[in-house]
């Protein structure tokens, strides 16, 4: 079953807890729109404000980018976040985002240097046994 | 037929702001104030959802959906948890107990609850 449609990309400046909580409203209502079941998006959504909350207490803002994207035939929801310059003395962010845990919510989580920028992107599959 | 709704809520400000909106939807919404009285109102007269708070006395909400789960008389009852905690463990566990929705209790909560049962049909 594929499901939804093609959602423009949306940024989301965060520099507060309402931000936060705006933004995880943010993507259950695209996720309930491109039509994930409820543990979905309550999945995604904790994830996203579980994240967006460590990286605020780090950087103090931060901008995140959801957009639907083709990868491989599948179509995902995708959010990104651009978390600052790759750290010269060789510190992972991984540790710090606990991605271990977030791993568990989503279908993909993960932190990738492009052009000497660490990026974190989020993923999961739009394409679903239907379910409730 | 009305559909009705089980809402284990400690607080009763928050199980009236949730009594009320369910309400305006036609939706019978009987309220348990701990964890006991839940179960064994949900045991006694299975409703068609159930609305669990995570934190509640005498028997936490974790340990309700669990008892419920693994009562084939209420295995099948959905059951959307509300939490005041919005860490990824947190929403995992209540989802891997076999809740159907974890819905943090901030002030979008109400309009996410009735789009679960929506949702679910219920609505």
């Amino acid at each position: 079953m594929h499901l939804g449609s093609a959602v423009s990309p949306k940024r989301i400046h965060m520099t507060t807890e309402y931000h936060v909580i705006a933004m995880r409203q943010e993507v259950r209502q695209i996720t309930r729109t491109l039509g994930l079941g409820l543990a979905e998006q309550a999945k995604i959504a904790t994830a996203m404000s579980t994240i967006a909350r460590v990286i605020l207490a780090r950087n103090r803002s931060a901008v995140f980018t959801l957009q639907t994207i083709d990868q491989d035939a599948q179509a995902m929801l995708e959010i990104a976040c651009v978390l600052g310059p790759v750290p010269v003395d060789g510190t992972q962010p991984e540790p710090l985002l606990n991605l271990a845990n977030i791993r568990l919510l989503v279908d993909e989580a993960l932190v990738s240097d492009d052009a000497g920028e660490a990026i974190l992107r989020v993923r999961m599959r739009l394409t679903r046994v239907a379910r409730r | 037929m009305q559909q009705r709704i089980l809402l284990i809520e400690d607080s009763r400000t928050q199980a009236l702001r949730f009594q009320l909106e369910l309400a305006r939807y036609g939706l019978a919404v009987e309220v348990a104030c701990d964890g006991l009285i839940g179960l064994a109102a949900a045991r006694s007269q299975p409703p068609d959802a159930i609305v669990l708070d995570v934190d509640l006395p005498e028997l936490d909400g974790y340990s309700v959906c669990r008892a419920l789960k693994a009562d084939p008389a209420t295995a099948h009852i959905p059951i959307v948890m509300l939490t005041r905690c919005d860490e990824a463990q947190d929403a995992l566990a209540g989802l891997q107990l076999g809740a159907v929705d974890y819905i943090p209790k901030d002030a979008f909560a109400e309009h996410n609850l009735v789009q679960a049962f929506q949702q679910l049909g219920l609505i």
